[in-house]
């Protein structure tokens, strides 16, 4: 406090030193000094007023998203308060080199200017090719995609296929039992995870998600989770996830449009 | 006996601050009779003449201030505010603020050994990021500043970590940096006069957002 008061004393003295300057010059009708006071002093005011004029003025203050990837956090902040802050788990930053395809995906939250496009009640997600991929690695197992109309024949002589929206196994004698699927429990035959076609029942994994999500595009969005105890890690392929308790909140308070910053 | 030592440093602080005090104080009274002393000896258009120059100088600063201001406020590219009055540093994006990171700002004074000195200030308006030091970077430290600390200045003046983990440079040379742990600057009590510094986890966490002709503004 005696700092910040004594920096406030050497303004203060240089201020009046200045009026002093100034009492100086007019008396002794300098007028070159005179000229030079005039210019520093501003009294080119009216360049400057309308500078103030130019520049944009200050825009209202709507509420938004910030989430530092350092801290993994949110915060929900209106101008500079504070509204709701929680913790968040983000990209774990790991490789995946897509075969076939000569391409590595880094599974990075992306930095930048978002916005909530689309708020989802009880998302389910739909997991892409290389969730499969990394599960098969993980798992030293092969890989094998299904396609809608091609059976896929086992070594038992069942076989693995689509009716309706589920991918069904149809034994030798005829008999017909859909699969089940979930994350980390993938459909398995003859040592290959099988990649089920999209749209069907074994491609919409219901739990992972949590409760609520705040879609942002790109496939992106903040969500909840079936896993709380990784919230607050590096984890995720690039979602944000935060726990159920907490994506409920943001879910019934943020509006569409709502812009999130990452950093 | 280190209480007594700390007892004794924080007297004589107190004892240098207040005579600081009185001497300006004697300074602002000395000032105030010899321009109440001009202005008896000036005619009235003097004095209005005076007066309209004091108020234009006054005027003029806030509306520097208020243009910084707004044109940060209305960036709507990540920029970082240094508010050097109320001693923060904002990453902000347009009125959206990402981060305040409190900072300690560097004393306005007069640096270097006669005849050669001058005034080192932090700056004000806007200015853009030129460099990020990590802390194997190095970055030539200035000859006085040596001197404004009371050492004798080594041959080389540059060496790795001396800025801190993490350090910014903008244009116009002045230096953002955090606490390092060797070299001049590694004194949690001294910050260097018109420099910034900061906390490193706050420079560590927006590291990945900054790079070379962001936006600084110093208001």
């Amino acid at each position: 406090m005696l700092a910040a008061h004594s920096a406030w004393a050497v303004w203060h003295t240089l201020r009046v030193r200045f009026e002093r300057d100034v009492a100086r010059i007019v008396f002794n009708d300098n007028t070159e000094a005179l000229e030079q006071v005039v210019l520093a002093a501003g009294l080119s005011l009216d360049s400057l007023r309308s500078d103030l004029a130019k520049a944009p003025s200050l825009p209202a203050s709507a509420p938004y998203l910030v989430i530092s990837i350092a801290d993994r956090r949110l915060w929900y902040k209106q101008g500079d308060s504070v509204l709701f802050t929680a913790p968040v788990a983000t990209g774990s930053g790991k490789h995946l080199v897509l075969k076939g395809a000569n391409k590595v995906l880094r599974f990075e939250t992306p930095r930048g200017r978002l916005e909530v496009q689309r708020l989802d009640s009880a998302p389910a997600w739909i997991p892409p090719d290389w969730h499969y991929q990394e599960q098969a690695n993980k798992r030293r197992l092969g890989l094998v995609q299904l396609v809608r109309g091609k059976p896929l024949v086992l070594k038992d002589g069942s076989q693995i296929t689509v009716r309706g929206n589920d991918v069904v196994r149809v034994t030798a004698a005829g008999e017909v039992r859909p699969l089940t699927a979930s994350d980390g429990r993938e459909i398995v035959a003859d040592g290959r995870i099988v990649i089920p076609p999209f749209g069907t029942n074994q491609r919409r994994y219901r739990d992972v998600l949590g409760s609520f999500r705040l879609y942002l595009g790109d496939g992106y969005g903040i969500h909840g989770t079936n896993n709380p105890a990784s919230v607050g890690q590096a984890v995720s392929h690039g979602c944000v996830r935060m726990r159920n308790e907490d994506i409920a909140y943001l879910y019934h308070t943020v509006g569409l449009g709502t812009p999130v910053y990452i950093y | 006996m280190r209480g007594r030592r700390r007892t004794i440093l924080l007297v004589l602080c107190l004892v240098t601050l207040l005579g600081v005090e009185g001497a300006l104080a004697w300074r602002r009274a000395a000032y105030r009779a010899e321009t109440a002393r001009l202005r008896e000896g000036m005619t009235e258009l003097e004095r209005r003449r005076a007066d309209a120059i004091v108020a234009a100088d006054a005027e003029g600063a806030q509306l520097r201030l208020s243009i910084a201001q707004r044109q940060a406020r209305g960036d709507d590219a990540l920029h970082l505010a240094v508010h050097l009055d109320s001693g923060y540093v904002a990453l902000d994006r347009g009125s959206a603020r990402l981060r305040v990171m409190p900072a300690r700002i560097g004393p306005a004074r007069r640096v270097g050994l006669p005849p050669d000195t001058m005034h080192m200030a932090p700056p004000l308006g806007l200015r853009a990021l030129t460099t990020v030091l990590g802390g194997r970077d190095s970055l030539e430290l200035p000859v006085w500043l040596w001197a404004d600390r009371g050492l004798p200045a080594p041959a080389q003046r540059a060496q790795p970590g001396w800025t801190g983990p993490l350090a910014l440079v903008t244009s116009g040379g002045t230096l953002l940096y955090s606490l390092p742990t060797s070299g001049p600057l590694a004194d949690s009590s001294y910050v260097m006069p018109g420099a910034i510094r900061l906390e490193a986890a706050d420079l560590r966490a927006i590291r990945e957002n900054l790079a070379p002709g962001m936006r600084v503004y110093f208001y």
